[in-house]
């Protein structure tokens, strides 16, 4: 090979070599600590609850990652990406970050663009992002989990707990949860699937509700959108006070008395009565989206 | 008294003199009421309207003292700073993120309603989007104008909710529903303040 295109190659090989990730790997000994807390701007945090005592963190990180910072703070862990703030353009400044964590511990994630994943984590939960998706499964212990325009999924395991879920344009899907949840978002549907609530409540502005769920002794259940709409599926025999209303929308239920028009000069309707002995409460508005009421 | 304060006592008294020759009404160059009450006639022909008008007035100042009635319990949540704010105070934006002048007029103009927000609301909101605004610029420009989008998604549906509460102003499902928009409008600018700030340096949440 000529001298010429040897330098040739090597120049073509330069851009490579500046966008090399890298892979990075550590354990840290969590001592006592209670809570994990992980900021990371772009890329995702996967986080897996396990029956280890460390904490192991393996991941690849872009070159404008500058280092991951683990430091000790009070009760708590912090992982933070820092990203080289000079030469940060973004584009180039993503990790995806892998940690297995003692599963009892809390955890804290937040990120701008970065994806969240938690699978097997017991303790409390607190999951934010901007624009990337959250997918956790939950017990016993809180969730809140926001995003602007990221969706977020939840699987509960049918465990009492508490869960609060809100975002601006992405979706809410939530399955076999239990206890109480509040979910709202602006333009995202909030879909609701075989979970059993001591208290819901959802509103949206022009996304859906649709929930298919028990109802606890004595829970209450309540929905409001705008323009979304709300179609409710009861599981099992309701024993609640129901009040639906919309001012513009229809209301179809498949069970109870059926609706009423509010007045001769609106073309709203209402529906309210007792099913069963009306322990509970289920409280259903919209403006102009529709409801749907029934058993399943 | 100075040359300057002179002028403008001056100044005033011509004006105080010209307001008192003004004349206290204006008389129209013919009876106006046929055709007013022709109009009614055509717009209401069984009377009916003229009842829905009658009661969408009562109805509105009900709805009217409703809503100042229900704005402090919507405030309570609001993310209002310790002291009182007004919106004289509040400091221009630094780095708007709005992309338009028209975004910017369309953000800052708090009230879409005919039930206007009280004063505390209006500081409240005035303070979040100042803050917001600043929030805006460090967000990607596709996620900048989704929570644009779902802000005038909220403000529309303000919009709707007042123009069905004009023709029902004593609904209170309509007055419950236009609370919740205008919580839900702060809400999501302080969300997004708390989600947008500087969370690669952040590690308390």
């Amino acid at each position: 090979m000529n001298p010429k295109t040897l330098t040739l190659l090597l120049l073509a090989a330069l851009p490579l070599a500046a966008h090399a990730d890298r892979d990075y790997e550590r354990t840290v000994a969590t001592e006592g600590a209670k809570e994990v807390r992980v900021s990371n701007t772009a890329g995702s945090v996967e986080v897996k609850g396990s029956d280890r005592n460390d904490i192991r963190i393996s991941g690849v990180l872009e070159d404008e990652v500058e280092e991951v910072l683990v430091e000790r703070e009070g009760s708590a862990i912090d992982i933070r990406v820092k990203v080289d703030d000079a030469r940060r353009n973004y584009k180039r400044a993503a990790a995806e970050l892998r940690l297995e964590i003692p599963a009892a511990m809390s955890l804290s994630v937040v990120g701008t663009s970065a994806d969240i994943a938690a699978q097997g984590v017991r303790g409390e939960q607190r999951l934010k992002s901007v624009s990337g998706d959250v997918d956790t499964e939950v017990w016993s212990e809180p969730l809140n989990a926001e995003t602007v325009s990221g969706d977020i999924r939840v699987l509960g395991h049918d465990e009492a707990g508490r869960a609060r879920l809100a975002a601006v344009s992405g979706d809410l899907n939530v399955e076999s949860l239990a206890g109480e949840l509040e979910a709202e978002s602006v333009s995202g549907d909030v879909i609701l699937r075989d979970s059993v609530l001591s208290r819901g409540r959802f509103s949206t502005t022009s996304g859906d509700v649709v929930a298919a769920v028990g109802l606890a002794s004595g829970g209450s259940f309540e929905a409001e959108s705008v323009s979304g709409d709300v179609e409710l599926d009861i599981a099992g025999e309701p024993d609640a006070e129901i009040d639906a209303s919309s001012f513009s929308g229809s209301i179809d239920n498949c069970f109870g008395p059926k609706p009423r028009r509010e007045s001769r000069y609106a073309p709203g309707s209402e529906l309210r009565f007792t099913a069963g002995e009306g322990r509970g409460e289920i409280r259903l508005q919209t403006l102009s989206g529709d409801i749907e009421l029934c058993t399943r | 008294m100075t040359e300057k304060a002179r002028r403008t006592e001056r100044t005033e008294a011509e004006l105080d003199s010209r307001i008192a020759r003004l004349p206290r009404a204006v008389e129209p160059g013919r009876d106006l009421w046929p055709d007013i009450e022709a109009r009614l006639d055509t717009a209401a022909p069984d009377g009916d309207a003229r009842r829905v008008t009658r009661y969408a007035r009562r109805g509105a100042a009900a709805a009217a003292v409703c809503a100042v009635a229900l704005l402090p319990l919507l405030l309570r949540e609001a993310p209002v700073a310790d002291g009182p704010v007004s919106m004289a105070t509040v400091p221009e934006p630094r780095a708007t993120g709005l992309d338009t002048a028209g975004q910017q007029l369309r953000l800052r103009n708090a009230a879409v309603t005919s039930v206007e927000p009280g004063p505390e609301y209006r500081a409240a909101r005035a303070e979040v989007l100042a803050l917001l605004e600043g929030r805006l610029a460090e967000l990607a420009p596709e996620d900048r104008e989704i929570v644009l989008r779902n802000i005038e998604t909220i403000r529309r549906a303000l919009e709707e909710i007042d123009g069905a509460l004009q023709d029902n102003p004593d609904d209170p499902l309509l007055q419950e529903l236009m609370l919740q928009a205008y919580q839900r409008e702060l809400d999501v600018m302080a969300r997004v303040n708390g989600l947008a700030g500087p969370a690669r340096r952040r590690t308390d949440l």
